[in-house]
């Protein structure tokens, strides 16, 4: 990857530059360390993307392209691991979210003794976040759909946690209303 | 550190990702350089201003319609994978070209046709053969001609799941709240198949009519396959699968999971209860349908394309690449041409627009992609080998 164009851009006339020889030291730490981190962000952004979608062929499709992003600004992320991980988990979570609004409905039964309540109740709640706001929308995800605590949801998105309950407060009111009008609500 | 409580593994190992989201930043960044690199500040400005009048940069290969433009932008300013609107999100596609004509089908390793944005035109009930076509539309039942014309609601139960023509093509086996279904269109009887209890799903009649193969899932459980007789309601279990097709020789095609439990392949029965095994080379396959005379399965590629294949895995061919939503395509009466259901592909429409919504018809070839309707969120086609389609009165 970009280890590779580094390496390309260096090969030519000889330099004798010790920066230059730094700097792809540099580039080539930074690559090892991508590489080095790939598989747990990947499956961190696969875990987020599949607690909304439930669908590990499209949650799948999302955590490569976080991946993409998160490779496209390593510079930036690779010093801060925990930043890093909210940021994967933030951007998995909102191209989900997009996924989600925009699939092919999938008729959702009525909820009967052997319908899975777990399964009942993601499914609702699926459609029901599609009528959200956007923040408001990201906030029920990561809460209730990833389980994170409101602190993560706050480190996730990168505002203060009063708004992380504030947001969430105002969700759940409509959520309720909307779910309670309608509780074996269909998608669209 | 954020942790996230779910064991789930990817269908795919890690190698394969590895590969992939290389592959996917390689067409980001080209897609950077061809849009903002390599271009003098002047002819840059030329761009722009064609970008605000909407025509076609000469010699860019790259279609500036606004939805192109407003998505390349997008693409350089997002910063953590949001969009502030909740819309689309580009991702890594190349620079949408002019919409290609369409090739004939190639095999897996060779060049795959797109989906050619726009480029499907309403068919012409003078050059194709019009069968009637059911399909779904906002969870409930509808039927048209497949030249797109004289669609009309099906009166009955919402919402609807998986609706499959009859051979004789006088009802429709469909799944409604997990319960299997039989509807008489001329009659409008509505029969229920199965009681409540288990989701039932993916229904598919025996070429004689006499019997529906399904596959129904209990609490999460692992999906089983299952053939109800229609004349005694009598039923019995084949064994774990999902998705069942039925072939001319009683041999069922389905779903199954791969070696390991990591993704899914199609596997064969005879249908009485006697496995024969995965079909070579399936990896990633569903929703399966036999052709009429036999010869060719068509399936789903997980990564959204249209597939054909012979049934003993030989003479794979891409029929349609991404653009392709997940229902089972259906077969036209001659076997000529295959309806499908399309979407905008998972990496992002090539235009920005959704114009990809809707049921198209492609010739078993490969070629000629017909719009049947262009309704966002229609899907799951089934179009009737037989049986007379009255076209509703004017209003």
């Amino acid at each position: 990857m970009a280890v590779h164009a580094a390496r390309l851009l260096t090969v030519g006339p000889p330099s004798e530059s010790v920066d230059s020889v730094d700097a792809v030291e540099a580039v080539d730490g930074a690559e090892a360390d991508f590489e080095r981190r790939f598989w747990p962000l990947f499956l961190t952004a696969f875990r987020a993307a599949h607690r909304i979608l439930r669908d590990r062929a499209a949650a799948e499709d999302v955590a490569a392209d976080a991946l993409v992003r998160v490779h496209l600004r390593w510079d930036r992320l690779r010093g801060d691991p925990a930043y890093c991980s909210a940021w994967v988990v933030r951007v998995a979570t909102n191209r989900a979210l997009d996924v989600a609004k925009r699939r092919t409905p999938a008729p959702v039964p009525r909820p009967h003794p052997a319908f899975d309540d777990a399964v009942a109740s993601h499914v609702v709640l699926e459609a029901a976040l599609g009528t959200l706001p956007r923040r408001q929308r990201q906030v029920v995800a990561l809460r209730y759909l990833l389980g994170l605590s409101t602190e993560e949801v706050a480190r996730v998105l990168d505002i203060r946690d009063g708004s992380v309950r504030s947001h969430l407060d105002r969700a759940l009111k409509k959520l309720r209303l909307r779910l309670g009008a309608n509780p074996g609500g269909h998608q669209r | 550190m954020i942790t996230i409580d779910d064991p789930t593994l990817p269908l795919r190992n890690e190698a394969d990702w590895r590969s992939e989201v290389a592959r996917r930043e390689g067409r980001v960044r080209r897609r950077r350089r061809a849009v903002y690199g390599g271009l003098p500040v002047a002819a840059l400005a030329t761009v722009v201003a064609l970008l605000v009048a909407g025509v076609d940069a000469p010699g860019t290969g790259i279609r500036t319609t606004p939805g192109a433009s407003e998505r390349e932008q997008e693409e350089a300013v997002t910063e953590d994978g949001s969009t502030e609107d909740g819309g689309e999100q580009p991702t890594g596609e190349e620079p949408s070209q002019p919409a290609p004509q369409t090739e004939p089908g190639s095999s897996v390793s060779g060049h795959i046709p797109s989906l050619p944005i726009g480029a499907a035109s309403p068919a012409s009930p003078t050059e194709a053969p019009s069968a009637k076509v059911a399909f779904i539309r906002d969870t409930k039942l509808y039927e048209a001609l497949t030249d797109g014309s004289a669609i009309r609601r099906v009166d009955t139960r919402a919402p609807v799941k998986s609706p499959v023509w009859s051979p004789d093509g006088n009802s429709l086996a469909f799944t409604s709240a997990g319960e299997l279904h039989v509807l008489d269109r001329r009659t409008g009887t509505d029969r229920t198949i199965t009681a409540a209890g288990a989701l039932v799903n993916a229904p598919s009649w025996s070429r004689d009519g006499s019997a529906i193969a399904f596959d129904r899932s209990a609490g999460g459980a692992v999906p089983e396959l299952w053939v109800v007789e229609l004349a005694t309601g009598s039923k019995r279990r084949l064994g774990n699968g999902a998705e069942p097709s039925f072939g001319p020789d009683g041999r069922i095609v389905f779903q199954c999971a791969n070696t390991g439990g990591l993704g899914y392949r199609l596997c064969l029965t005879d249908g009485r209860g006697t496995d024969l095994g995965a079909i070579p080379g399936t990896l990633n396959l569903a929703s399966p349908e036999w052709s009429p005379d036999g010869s060719w399965i068509a399936a789903f590629h997980y990564e959204g394309h249209l597939v054909k294949l012979r049934p003993d895995g030989s003479s794979q061919t891409f029929l349609v690449r991404d653009h392709v939503s997940r229902s089972r395509p259906s077969w036209f009466p001659d076997g000529s041409r295959l309806a499908f259901g399309a979407t905008p592909s998972s990496r992002g429409s090539a235009d920005g627009s959704d114009s990809q919504h809707g049921l198209r018809s492609v010739a078993a070839d490969g070629s000629d992609i017909r719009v049947i309707t262009g309704t966002a969120g229609d899907h799951s086609p089934t179009v009737a080998r037989r049986g007379s389609y009255s076209a509703p009165a004017p209003s």
